[in-house]
């Protein structure tokens, strides 16, 4: 029926006349056409030729016309083609069996040939809506299929049920074992779901559509979720309602998989941080709205660091999994690591935050000593000796408390106060547990609008580069200065550059602001010029933030090269305590450093894990005394240590300079061990570029402390 | 649709002579009905109109034989079938007389009438006229009719 394709007409007849006379009548009307001259040869004729009608005689030998016919709709392929069957004049008995066998048409002998033009175009034009129809159903039920989208009438005066045969497949049953009643669905719901939908039916026998999730038990006992739409139809006697049902096992799976991804943490199975805030934010709401009180624990792993340090990171995760379990376990937490079903955030209690931090929830609680109480208990659970393969740790921690409503009533702001005082109880020696309090209120705003103004002054005139010459004792000469940053708030006057470099450190603004000190410096180089003498350099610090950046060397490069100072004129100061956590990473990226010829100095040396192995590894050039000592080389001990670290630096190479040297008897002393790189005030404090330059126009002779060099 | 039916109805309007011939003695070959045969449209040397009239007279001349000897053993069942087919080419051809002929023993045997003898002389009659007409209106030749005669030994 299709396009270009002749119509093709099977002619079934004994008589050869009518054969002839139908097939030209066919070849007249543009169709081509077979003929069959009995019932058997029909049937192999249609199997192989697939026309688009047969002509059918009804009187045949061997084969008679009806037979053919009823052999003919048996068929798959023959269930639509249209059949005109010819009969006999006047004989109605024929006509009446030809449709009784499934003929679309007849049409008696003898052929008016006009008459059978015409019925042929009718029949096939009938035909082709027909199987458009059959077509729309068949897309239908194949949609239907594809979206696992199973549908049902339920007339429920009769508590009759029609159900689509993919129905039963989102059952995994079929029509016979499925049960008939509307009840009998009940049968195939997972137990936990049944009381739902019951009332659910409850409702729709009184005309009530609904909308449902729920799960459903396969015979090979899987579970799986469907989506069921009920309402009422328009019918005609009695009530109907008309539904669909929806396998979405597949979106809820993916629901849950990125719940789970959003909402807990991978390492111990724990909410996360995410999820603690939003348990926060409903607690905070019940709290509201009965009067009541919760409190947030936040606690901290002491020096949690140190365990994947030496442990290596899989013990310290294996440790984190422990406390994690151990707090859930002390809290009587039962948050199941992945909620079943729908239904809302179940009630949290105990959550990772960070890294080694954790979160506790606690609701309706009694007064604040019952709280601390509870505090005390978390510590005492933590501090148990671990066992990790090997060996036993003990871990100390340290929590901060706040309370809803005394310290704050809103979610966000009683977990940054829980968190304001846990970095108090980090910052003091003694106290493990600290309770918020107003004054801790205003030095965290404090520090909130001092973040806001670094923010602000990184890159502008407010932070300045220093210079604090370091002096060669053999010359003397400058041999090279480190930069330092000043921050003069315009409103708040000079602020403490521990206080500022540990904000940008804990907020990630180091990143921003060593690079503008970078760019400084370079700017100053170039602006120095010929100034400085050949082997002069600056020494630029970095913190660890810097450090573990994977765009440092990029980004030194790239400032570097813009200002167009040759690397040589750089060095770097890192602490030990830097370098030390990642060894690894540490050699190579120094590795590069070196490569590019930047030198790398050792700040406060002696304070952290000084380790002789480490620094044979590591590219290091310098080894900076830390002042603490130079303040002690009076004391015995303290000289000890300082003439170890500089025969340590000369056996391996390395130059070392003096830090903090403010007393000509230092200066002796160190000059004396052989120590001949000098940094203190007894030469010069930090200074602008321009007193940098001055000084270096004059040579030594303008060093402050001249009268104190006595070069040998 | 509607158009279609009403074309269908006055379509069915050119039945009616024939259904009228029943009752009146018969033309032996109405031309009409030949020439509008399919493929034939009114044109006498159509290669279709050669080869309806010998398959005609080829399937008749069997048929009248064989309906003769059937009638002589009383073979009600193969009278009533030739009967029947002879009926239906003798009308689509237009042999109206013969076709007549042959319906009215096709019917009386489906009626339950018994087996007449007389019938086969009646039938060979008709179709000798039939024969002739066709002769006579040189639709087919002598000669060609002998051949086609021939090659089935009638």
């Amino acid at each position: 029926m299709t396009g270009t394709r002749k119509i093709h007409v099977l002619i079934v007849d004994d008589d050869p006349l009518t054969r002839l006379m139908a097939s030209e009548a066919l070849r007249e009307s543009g169709y081509t056409s077979v003929e069959a001259e009995d019932g058997l040869r029909a049937l192999a004729l249609f199997d192989s030729e697939r026309p688009d009608l047969v002509l059918l005689d009804v009187m045949m030998p061997r084969l008679g016309g009806f037979d053919v016919c009823q052999h003919l709709r048996a068929r798959p392929e023959g269930q639509l083609v249209p059949i005109i069957m010819l009969t006999g004049l006047d004989d109605g008995e024929s006509v009446e069996r030809a449709f009784q066998v499934g003929a679309t048409d007849f049409i008696s002998k003898p052929i008016n040939w006009t008459l059978l033009r015409f019925r042929i175009r009718y029949v096939l034009r009938s035909a082709q809506v027909m199987q458009e129809l059959v077509r729309n159903k068949e897309s239908l039920s194949s949609a239907q299929r594809i979206a696992r989208l199973g549908s049902w009438e339920w007339f429920v005066t009769e508590d009759r049920v029609q159900r689509s045969a993919q129905y039963y497949r989102l059952f995994g049953q079929q029509p016979e074992t499925f049960g008939e009643r509307m009840e009998a669905l009940l049968d195939h719901v997972y137990k936990p779901d049944r009381p739902m939908v019951q009332a659910a039916l409850k409702g729709a026998a009184k005309g009530l559509g609904y909308q449902l999730t729920y799960r459903v038990v396969w015979p090979d006992g899987s579970v799986r979720t469907v989506l069921e739409t009920a309402e009422p139809a328009e019918g005609g006697v009695g009530l109907l309602l008309e539904g669909s049902v929806q396998d979405i096992t597949e979106q809820v799976d993916t629901q849950r998989r990125i719940r789970q991804l959003a909402y807990f943490d991978p390492l111990t199975g724990l909410p996360n941080r995410e999820f603690f805030r939003e348990s926060l934010l409903s607690a905070v709401a019940r709290c509201l709205r009965n009067d009541s009180r919760c409190a947030v624990m936040v606690l901290d792993i002491d020096r949690f660091a140190r365990i994947n340090d030496s442990l290596g990171p899989e013990r310290g995760d294996q440790v984190l999994q422990v406390i994690g379990h151990r707090l859930r376990e002390s809290m009587g937490d039962r948050t199941p690591a992945e909620p079943a079903g729908g239904g809302g955030l179940p009630r949290l209690k105990v959550a990772r935050l960070a890294a080694d931090e954790f979160g506790v929830l606690v609701s309706d609680v009694g007064p604040v000593d019952e709280v601390i109480e509870v505090a005390y208990r978390l510590l005492d659970v933590v501090r148990a000796p671990i066992r990790v393969p090997g060996q036993e740790i003990t871990l100390a921690a340290r929590v901060g408390v706040a309370m809803m409503p005394e310290h704050a009533t809103e979610a966000d702001a009683l977990l940054k106060a829980a968190e304001t005082a846990l970095n108090r109880a980090k910052r003091s020696t003694g106290e493990q547990v600290a309770l918020f309090s107003e004054e801790m209120k205003v030095a965290a705003f404090l520090r909130f609008t001092l973040e806001g103004d670094l923010r602000r002054a990184i890159g502008e005139e407010e932070l300045q580069v220093v210079y604090q010459p370091i002096v060669d004792l053999n010359g003397p000469r400058i041999a090279k200065v480190e930069a330092l940053v000043r921050w003069a708030h315009l409103a708040r006057g000079t602020v403490p550059p521990p206080e500022f470099i540990s904000l940008a450190e804990e907020t990630g603004m180091i990143v921003p602001l060593t690079r503008a000190v970078i760019e400084q410096v370079c700017s100053d180089i170039v602006h120095m010029g010929d100034a400085l003498p050949p082997d002069f350099r600056v020494s630029v610090n970095l913190s660890g933030v810097n450090f573990m950046d994977p765009q440092l060397i990029p980004t030194i490069r790239a400032v570097l090269g813009a200002a167009q100072v040759p690397p040589s004129r750089i060095e770097f100061e890192l602490t030990e305590t830097v370098l030390m956590r990642d060894l690894d990473y540490a050699t190579t990226t120094l590795a590069q450093l070196r490569e590019m010829d930047i030198r790398v100095a050792v700040d406060d040396f002696g304070t952290g894990y000084s380790s002789l192995a480490y620094l044979r590894r590591l590219a290091v050039n310098t080894l900076k005394i830390d002042r603490s000592f130079i303040g002690e080389l009076h004391d015995s001990q303290g000289l000890a240590i300082v003439e170890a670290v500089i025969g340590l630096a000369r056996s391996l190479g390395m130059d070392v300079v003096a830090e903090g040297v403010e007393t000509p008897a230092q200066l002796e002393v160190l000059r004396e061990r052989g120590c001949h790189l000098i940094q203190g005030y007894l030469f010069a404090r930090p200074m602008s570029r321009q007193a940098l330059l001055q000084l270096l126009a004059g040579g030594a002779a303008v060093l402050p402390q001249r009268a104190a060099l006595r070069p040998d | 649709m509607e158009n279609n039916k009403k074309m269908l109805d006055t379509a069915s309007s050119p039945l009616a002579p024939q259904l009228a011939a029943c009752e009146q003695p018969e033309v032996v070959l109405d031309l009409a009905v030949l020439m509008s045969l399919p493929g034939v449209s009114q044109r006498r040397d159509a290669p279709v109109l050669k080869r309806l009239l010998g398959i005609f007279v080829v399937e008749t001349s069997r048929s009248v034989g064989l309906l003769q000897a059937a009638l002589e053993h009383g073979d009600r069942e193969q009278v009533g079938r030739l009967a029947h087919r002879m009926k239906s080419s003798a009308l689509a051809i237009g042999a109206l007389h013969l076709g007549t002929e042959a319906r009215r023993l096709d019917s009386s045997l489906k009626a339950g009438s018994p087996l007449d003898p007389a019938d086969g002389g009646i039938i060979a009659a008709a179709w000798r006229d039939a024969r002739q007409a066709l002769l006579d209106e040189g639709l087919l030749g002598a000669d060609e009719l002998r051949s086609i005669e021939a090659s089935i030994g009638s």
